[in-house]
């Protein structure tokens, strides 16, 4: 068995993680492998200090990969950049778990705790301890930290633990079939 | 894709991933492409040699006959779109033991409201 991802995915992926322009960049990659950084400066008319910037943190993250030769005339570096695209289904699966773990945590304390929250989206919910420790009073907006019903939260969390459960159990599946029909192969 | 395909085969790959759990019968799958039956044997034994589809023997519409089913899954981001954890600058000390607890992270608990909040809209229009 085997696992897939489509270019459009990787796109999407890297556009997440280092925002539009890092998006902009792998979709020139995929589509010229070993392109130069600044070959892709040039094409995405961008300074190339940003693209460098973007490729390295994406070099360091496992999603690409380059090679590095001498220009025969100047002696400078020249950086040539390739896709991982093997590599991508990994770390999305690692991001998976990551996410999934985080989850289950905050599903776990939200189960077993009262919070109290002073209403302004954005600013965090505290714990009874904590709420008395600021004088029920939020220390961003200086709102009342009233009780807070949490069911909406816990059911949201509930919902998107099993869907990323099954998601990774699907590919697990996967996996381990691989493994099963490997075997047989290795011992002739 | 992992191998190199030809345009055929990687019509005949998607439409596959479409039933992912049954597979299709391959008359199905070449009425589907559009490609004779001759035509369409050639491409699932090709898949088959690449170790992307397993042609099951079954008794169908009065005739011996091939079920298709892939051996391949794609692996996408359609659970995790949206998840601030990616773009975090915090996220290398986020967790069991980092300095950053995800339990009293704000923009985690958005992202599974909001997903959550347009998946129950979706599914009450429909």
């Amino acid at each position: 068995m085997l696992l897939i991802i489509e270019k459009r995915t990787i796109i999407e992926l890297v556009s997440m993680i280092g925002g539009e322009t890092a998006g902009k960049v792998m979709k020139l990659l995929l589509k010229k492998p070993g392109i130069t950084d600044e070959e892709i400066a040039l094409k995405l008319k961008l300074d190339v200090r940003d693209i460098r910037r973007i490729l390295h943190r994406l070099n360091e993250l496992g999603i690409l990969h380059y090679e590095l030769t001498r220009d025969k005339v100047t002696e400078h570096r020249i950086f040539k950049w390739y896709v991982e695209e093997g590599q991508v289904t990994g770390f999305i699966i690692t991001h998976m778990k990551k996410i999934l773990d985080r989850l289950k945590r905050k599903l776990e304390n939200e189960k077993n705790n009262q919070f109290y929250w002073c209403g302004t989206p954005g600013h965090r919910k505290y714990l009874f301890d904590e709420a008395m420790d600021r004088l029920f009073r939020c220390p961003e907006c200086g709102k009342p930290l009233q009780p807070y019903q949490n069911d909406e939260v816990v059911k949201a969390l509930e919902w998107k633990i099993a869907k990323l459960e099954a998601f990774l159990e699907e590919l697990m599946k996967v996996g381990k079939a691989e493994e099963i029909e490997e075997k047989p192969a290795k011992s002739r | 894709m992992p191998q190199k395909l030809t345009s055929l085969e990687e019509r005949a790959i998607r439409l596959l991933l479409k039933h992912q759990k049954k597979g299709l019968l391959q008359s199905e799958l070449w009425h589907k492409l559009g490609v004779t039956s001759r035509e369409g044997s050639r491409i699932a034994i090709k898949l088959e040699k690449k170790g992307m589809i397993k042609r099951v023997k079954e008794f169908a519409k009065d005739r011996w006959t091939r079920r298709l089913i892939p051996l391949i899954r794609e692996v996408t981001i359609e659970h995790i779109r949206g998840a601030p954890c990616l773009s975090c600058e915090y996220e290398h000390i986020c967790g069991k033991e980092g300095k950053i607890k995800p339990e009293n992270c704000t923009k985690l608990e958005n992202w599974v409201l909001e997903s959550y909040r347009s998946s129950s809209k979706k599914s009450s229009k429909k």
